[in-house]
């Protein structure tokens, strides 16, 4: 009895310990406390010579999902676009009074980009810029034997990182680098300058004239918003080195959310916003027909916003339509501008018809009589205002120009309040309350 | 015997032959059992005041398998039970365990028990995580207990949530929408995370399952069809007639062997198991009944618009469509069958079961269909081994309908025919059928959780179990919005939303258990007893997703992903995430009535930074049963009473990938391959670390009033707050880090009364309560800013806080009869201020801060029982969004009554009602208290006398009513629904969300 007692217990011992000691042995695979992301890289792998054309496509395609997103919140914020979505957020982008906790401040364009309804303005450029700027640090620190094109790589790097700079500059009302201090646009724009030169001086090695020429367009955009009459010259001589053929667009695709054309998704897939009714059929001069510059379609709805037809721009037919960033067109009228500001009339008008000759349809501008300056800067205004209809210029120029942001502040808005007096995107909080430096008060 | 051993040969040829032969041989030496005649045993068990029958309790013979449940009558039947001298223990929630003494031999042997109600079931055995549990009586800290039959007879539950919903104190069951399909939260003693989950752990049978809170359909980016739908959650997959008892454990100070994981509490379901009788017992359920939405047009509020000459013209949407004959809601159906079949012989027992519902909702994309099968197996092969098997399958089909931004609600709720004249007034220009007809958003469900776990008793004083178990839950979740060509919706909803869409998220989830775990007891002196208990676990939870989706289908009837004109972008996710643990415990009883535990738990986590290695968290509590003392003198007034304290610590792990700085895949230009920055990474990493203090007591009044009492504080440190990141570092997502402590604190009591007890008359009473204070310590200086109107975390306050400027005074323009000279509360003994310079100021609290219930019960004339239950919430706000959207003229004119009717309202609240003081913060008005009391059983029972039976065992048929009656002050639809999922969120926001359906349920049980 002992015996079989001794037995039945051994046994169901034995049973219990094979099916530990089998299942210890099976799953050694699957106790390990190893985690990896399967879905993304991790920080200690990505930054080495061999992936240097992996981080500059990211670096690029970082800014172009910001750059689209900035169309679509300038556009609404300034003067070319207005809600469709009844929403309150949407509302406050297009009023003008946005909260520094709003959505401009904090959504993304990361893998799964946040949607366009209300863009993110901030973030975007901020994760561009330090995507393009720690892609030509790791660069610089590597050699031409380590990776090929290395010079040509360091050039796009650079111009991206000088226009996502230039795009903070000109839309938001500070900015920080780098977790560093608040800085008030001047300070941005020059250190955009300093990125658009390196990115020149780097595309000369290179010889890459498209990364030459978008820098040059870069730098002299900057140094329009530097300001000043030796700033004006040397963009014009920037400029003027700029080919006719020469134009820089984004890389949309029809269906990757990063890279849509967010002008598209935003009016015409979900009727979001529309064009401002004051550009809803803007005619060639002296014509009858629309200017192509400022093509609209009626896409004969509404949205949810009371009264809000859904007009979309032409530049944005598909998803897939190319978003331009940098053209001659722009190159000219950078070059027009000057010319006007130092009296060179004839020049001026000239370079108004090189940009206008680059779109069909468009006639030649003839300076009427008795013309002055002043008048012929009031006409490149309204040529860029046409030239760049949500091409990321209009926020920039209303704000370097002094132009009187329409309707006025405290004007009824028709969703509700009044418009607001920000005639930029502040600081978000987001920011101010993170960045360690500008927390400290400095 | 050796054609048998080469068959288990050639299926385990993984394992050393030898050791294989070694086992077989051993085990072929057990003697089989003898055939000897065996006799019935027949009996009933009554309770002892009130002489009613007693269903559904346990009558076993201890030491051996036989037993039987009860029935509706209080009558057993035990069979195939050797003759001689038997002991008969009678055992039942509630009351105290009796047992008898009989000598069974030729005929059937007539035993019958008389129960005592207990304060508590000291000698309950609860599911502790040692091998076989431990007595409430040597448990230092409280432990809910819910008996799903006798919850599921008077409640007609439809659900697991509704099961548990009201009968735990601090237990909240927050349901986001009242929609079929959708699974609500659970809750246990508040918030205490502001960056994780704060959904308890759910173990069936001793294995950890899948609870997540949020699974359902996501539409394609900028779809309105499948706005908010992913509401269901995996709770409510498991069959509520499927389950024998639910223990609750609610903090740190209880959950400490749980480890990692375990700080929001953890909720135990053991399903039914089988006895021993010669004649298995069927038991079959059949359930019909009606649901409707109640009060629905009173629900809406009425909507105004000045028409072209003037007049105000006033609107109810649902009440509209009623008066033109098309009624928004219709009333659902439910329908739902179970069948269980159970019983054994020696050494095998088994429970099987499977279940059918079929439900229709309000609305015409709302239903859902579920079949469910459960199969426990136990068995005994030698006297010191327990082998059993819990099997549970479910398969769910579910059309979750749509809320918040795509529904007749929100239409309603901000429409009106002068604004929306061509879809008869409603928002966004969309007639009520159009999302009823368009938006489908549908889940299938199929997931199977088992376990097998086997228990060795080697010695009288040693035992050790090995359980593994598996929950695989595959889920096809559908957001799709159907193609039409009718020209009057094309009209409406325009060409490409009329092209329809699909968003496909398909998940596949695997929660893998092991967990062995030993305990040695040994005699120290003839009063000190010391139990040692031994531990592991190893959890590994696998989660997989895919979304895959497009817009513009060919034609009607074609809605496959690959059908879409436009495809959207795929998505693709895999979590990998493990947990090995350890503890070590031991247990010292003095007499049987004093206890004294120490523990302690280390733990490792995939999720950990990798600078962390094991966290460590002790435990240690005491129980004394006061009553059960020589010096306790047995009195009239308190009859039993124990003391009771624990203190212990528990965690929470921090999400997947946390603490690892990624960098996302991106598309680069030209669709090259390229990077996107995702999250910057916290290699220091910790789990947040919850300890808490549990004092308590349990005890009997006048053998009618039995108390339970808890007092708890809680604290939890190293708290993860998602810390944002700025920007201009080049990152963007919110990093995790150890930043913070929140203390939550507050009482638990459950009282039942017995306050009528005669043989055809009684009445009992239940009621529990339970106050919850959560506030926000430290934040490690990060944040904690009011800068906006809404709901923040500042320190001092409760997580999730809500902070607006509030108007306090105003005067009535005499011209325009609106407010004038508007100030607002200039902050803590500071004078009011102009509301633009205005702080803002703090409002209330999302979380409930006293939930509770009262349950009465009347049985009455020896077969009908008549039960009812309210229960209630106080102390928390929702933001009545519904209402901003109206009164602020979100959607280009302002809809209140207070809009036109200026004069019949106060300054202040006219001042709180133009659309500019929203802009302003000032939104105090629409974050209202949230206060209810829910009339959410009633039922009437009918238990068929024992002459009508006919061959049955037992009949019952039973009439029920589920959120009959809401009392609140609340403004908004209903103060119970959330846009977000409180398990993940702290926000609580009402738009346009469907409330929690009412029901009128009849219920027939018959067992034979």
């Amino acid at each position: 009895m002992r015996l079989l007692t001794f037995r039945r217990n051994a046994c169901a011992a034995l049973i219990l310990s094979l099916l530990t000691a089998a299942s210890a042995i099976a799953c050694r695979d699957i106790t390990s406390l190893a985690q990896e992301n399967p879905g993304a890289l991790s920080g200690s792998s990505l930054y080495v010579p061999g992936n240097a054309q992996l981080i500059v496509n990211g670096a690029i395609s970082d800014f172009e999902c910001a750059y689209a997103r900035y169309v679509v919140g300038s556009g609404l914020f300034a003067d070319e676009l207005s809600v469709g979505i009844a929403a309150t957020g949407n509302f406050d982008y297009d009023a003008r009074r946005l909260t520094t906790n709003a959505t401009y401040g904090t959504n993304n364009c990361g893998a799964t980009p946040t949607s366009t309804q209300q863009p993110g303005i901030y973030t975007p450029l901020s994760t561009a810029r330090a995507s393009t700027d720690t892609a030509a640090a790791n660069l610089e620190t590597w050699t031409d034997a380590m990776v090929p094109n290395r010079v040509k790589l360091l050039a796009q790097s650079y111009a991206y990182a000088g226009y996502s700079l230039l795009l903070l500059g000109e839309g938001m009302c500070s900015a920080a680098i780098n977790l560093g201090p608040e800085l008030q646009p001047a300070q941005v724009f020059a250190e955009a300058k300093t990125r658009f030169d390196k990115a020149i001086a780097s595309a000369t090695i290179a010889v890459d004239a498209t990364t030459l020429n978008l820098a040059r367009v870069g730098r002299a955009r900057t140094q329009l918003n530097l300001g000043g009459a030796a700033n004006l010259a040397a963009a014009a001589t920037d400029a003027a080195l700029v080919p006719a053929t020469f134009v820089v667009n984004t890389s949309p695709d029809a269906t990757n959310a990063r890279r849509q054309n967010a002008l598209f998704i935003n009016i015409s897939q979900s009727s979001f916003s529309t064009v401002d009714t004051s550009l809803r059929n803007v005619l060639v001069p002296g014509g009858t027909t629309q200017d192509p510059r400022v093509g609209v379609t009626d896409l004969a709805r509404n949205g949810t916003a009371t009264g809000s037809r859904i007009f979309l721009p032409a530049k944005a037919a598909t998803a897939a339509t190319a978003m331009r960033i940098a053209s001659y067109a722009e190159a000219q009228l950078i070059v027009a501008e000057n010319a006007a500001a130092t009296g060179d009339l004839p020049g001026a008008v000239a370079a108004i018809n090189n940009a206008r000759a680059r779109t069909v349809g468009v006639p030649a501008y003839v300076l009427p009589a008795g013309a002055s300056a002043a008048d012929l800067r009031t006409q490149i205004i309204e040529e860029r205002k046409r030239e760049f209809f949500v091409e990321a210029h209009r926020l920039g120029d209303l704000r370097r120009y002094g132009l009187t942001f329409t309707p006025t502040t405290g004007a009824v808005y028709q969703y509700g309040g009044v418009y607001g007096a920000q005639t930029c995107f502040p600081l978000p909080d987001v920011e101010r309350i993170n960045n360690p430096t500008i927390a400290k008060g400095a | 015997m050796f054609i048998r051993l080469d068959r288990h040969m050639r299926y385990t040829s993984l394992l050393p032959g030898w050791l294989v032969a070694a086992v077989l041989t051993l085990c072929a030496s057990y003697p089989l059992l003898a055939q000897q005649p065996t006799f019935v045993i027949t009996g009933s068990v009554r309770d002892a005041r009130s002489n009613r029958p007693v269903t559904d309790a346990s009558v076993t013979v201890p030491g051996t398998r036989f037993g039987a449940l009860t029935g509706v009558d209080g009558r057993f039947r035990i069979s195939g039970v050797p003759g001689g001298s038997q002991v008969l223990s009678a055992r039942r929630l509630g009351y105290t365990t009796q047992r008898r003494t009989a000598v069974v031999g030729a005929g059937q042997t007539e035993v019958n028990f008389e129960l005592e109600s207990a304060a508590a079931a000291l000698d309950e055995v609860i599911v502790t995580g040692t091998v076989g549990g431990e007595l409430r009586r040597s448990l230092g800290n409280a432990v809910a207990t819910i008996d799903a039959a006798d919850a599921i007879s008077k409640s007609s539950a439809q659900s697991l949530s509704t099961l548990i919903g009201a009968r735990a104190p601090g237990v909240i069951i927050a349901p986001s929408t009242g929609r079929l399909g959708a699974g609500p939260s659970i809750q246990i003693r508040g918030r205490s995370s502001i960056g994780l989950d704060n959904s308890p752990l759910i173990y069936i049978d001793g294995v950890r399952v899948n609870n997540a809170t949020n699974a359902g359909p996501v539409a394609p980016t900028g779809r309105l069809g499948g706005q908010a739908s992913n509401v269901s959650g995996r709770l409510n997959d498991i069959s509520p007639e499927d389950i024998e008892s639910i223990e609750i454990i609610k903090g740190p100070a209880a959950a400490t062997i749980y480890g990692t994981e375990a700080a929001n509490g953890v909720i135990q379901i053991i399903t039914k198991k089988g006895a021993v009788s010669s004649r298995p017992q069927t038991s079959l359920m059949m359930e019909q009944g009606s649901i409707f939405l109640l009060n629905a047009a009173d629900r809406v509020p009425t909507n105004y618009a000045r028409d072209a000459t003037g007049n105000i013209v006033p609107w109810n949407g649902i009440q509209s469509e009623a008066d033109r004959g098309t009624p928004i809601y219709k009333n659902g159906q439910t329908r739902k069958y179970n069948a269980s079949l159970s019983g054994g012989r020696e050494a095998v027992t088994y429970f099987v079961s499977t279940g059918y519902e079929n439900d229709l909702g309000v609305e015409p994309n709302n239903s859902l269909r579920q079949a469910t099968f459960r199969a426990n197996l136990n068995l005994q092969p030698t006297p010191t081994v327990d082998f059993s098997t819990s099997l549970g399958y479910v398969s769910l089909s579910s059309h979750l309908g749509a809320d918040i931004g795509a529904s007749p609600l929100l239409g309603a709720v901000v429409g009106h025919p002068l604004l929306f004249p061509a879809a008869r007034g409603f928002f966004p220009n969309f007639t009520p059928d159009i999302p009823q007809t368009l938006y489908d958003n549908a889940q299938g469900i199929r997931r199977f959780i088992g376990s097998v776990s086997i228990t060795h008793r080697p010695a009288s004083w040693l035992s050790h179990r090995v359980i593994v178990g598996v929950d695989e839950t595959g889920d096809d979740s559908r957001a799709i919005e159907h193609f039409t060509s009718d020209p009057a919706m094309v009209a409406l909803i325009g060409p490409v939303a009329a092209g329809g869409s699909i968003g496909q998220t398909l998940r596949h989830n695997t929660i893998a258990s092991a967990e062995y775990s030993a305990s040695a007891k040994a005699t120290v002196t003839s009063s000190l007893t010391s139990t040692s208990s031994v531990g592991g676990q190893f959890y590994r939870t696998e989660l997989n997703s895919s979304f895959l989706g497009g817009t513009g289908f060919p034609g009607l009837g074609v809605e496959t992903v690959n059908a879409a004109a436009t495809p959207v972008s795929s998505t693709q996710s895999q979590t990998l995430n493990t947990t090995i643990g350890a503890y070590a415990q031991n247990q010292f009883a003095w007499r049987d009535r004093v206890y004294l535990t120490g523990a302690l738990r280390v733990d490792n986590n995939s999720a950990f930074g990798e600078d962390l290695k094991w966290v460590t968290y002790p435990k240690v509590s005491a129980s004394w049963v006061l009553s059960e003392e020589p010096f306790w003198r047995t009195n009239q007034v308190l009859n039993s009473m124990r003391l009771r304290a624990a203190y212990g610590q528990s965690g929470r792990q921090p999400n997947a990938f946390s603490a690892l700085r990624t960098f996302s895949p991106a598309q680069g230009p030209g669709g090259t391959s390229a990077v996107t920055p995702n999250s910057i990474g916290n290699a220091t990493l910790k789990p947040e670390r919850g300890s808490e203090i549990e004092l308590g007591f349990e005890s009997q009044l006048f053998n009618r009033l039995t108390l339970d009492f808890t007092y708890f504080s809680k604290r939890t440190t190293d708290l993860i707050i998602n810390q944002p990141v700025a920007p201009s570092s080049g990152f963007y997502l919110a990093t995790p880090r150890n930043l913070g402590r929140v203390d939550n604190h507050g009482i638990e009591m459950l009282a039942t009364l017995q306050a009528v007890s005669r043989k055809n008359f009684s009445w009992d009473v239940v009621g529990n309560i339970g106050t919850n204070g959560d506030e926000i310590r430290d934040l490690g200086g990060v944040g904690g800013v009011v800068l906006s109107a809404g709901q923040t975390n500042v320190v001092g306050g409760p997580i999730g806080g809500i902070y607006t400027r509030r108007v306090v005074s105003a005067d009535r323009n005499p011209t325009t009869n609106l407010a004038t000279n508007v100030l607002c509360d200039g902050g803590a003994d500071k004078p009011a201020v102009a509301c633009a310079a205005a702080p803002f100021v703090f409002i209330g609290t999302p979380t409930p801060k006293l939930t509770g219930s009262v349950a009465n019960t009347f049985s009455f004339l020896s077969h009908f029982r008549l039960y009812g239950l309210v229960d209630f919430k106080r102390g928390n706000r929702v933001l009545n969004a519904n209402e901003q959207l109206r009164c602020t003229g979100a959607i280009g004119v302002a809809l209140c009554r207070a809009n036109y009717y200026p004069l019949e309202f106060e300054p202040v609240y006219l001042a709180e009602r133009v659309g500019t003081a929203a802009a302003q913060g000032i939104t105090d008005q629409y974050y209202q208290d949230a206060s209810f009391a829910k009339l959410r059983e009633v039922s009437l029972a009918y238990t068929l006398p024992a002459g009508l039976l006919r061959g049955y065992q037992s009949a019952s048929v039973t009439f029920a009513g589920r959120d009959l009656h809401t009392w609140t002050k609340y403004a908004g639809i209903d103060p119970e629904v959330n846009v977000n999922n409180i398990a993940t969120s702290s926000a609580t926001t009402d738009q346009a969300v469907t409330p929690p359906l009412s029901r009128f349920i009849m219920t027939l049980n018959l067992k034979f």
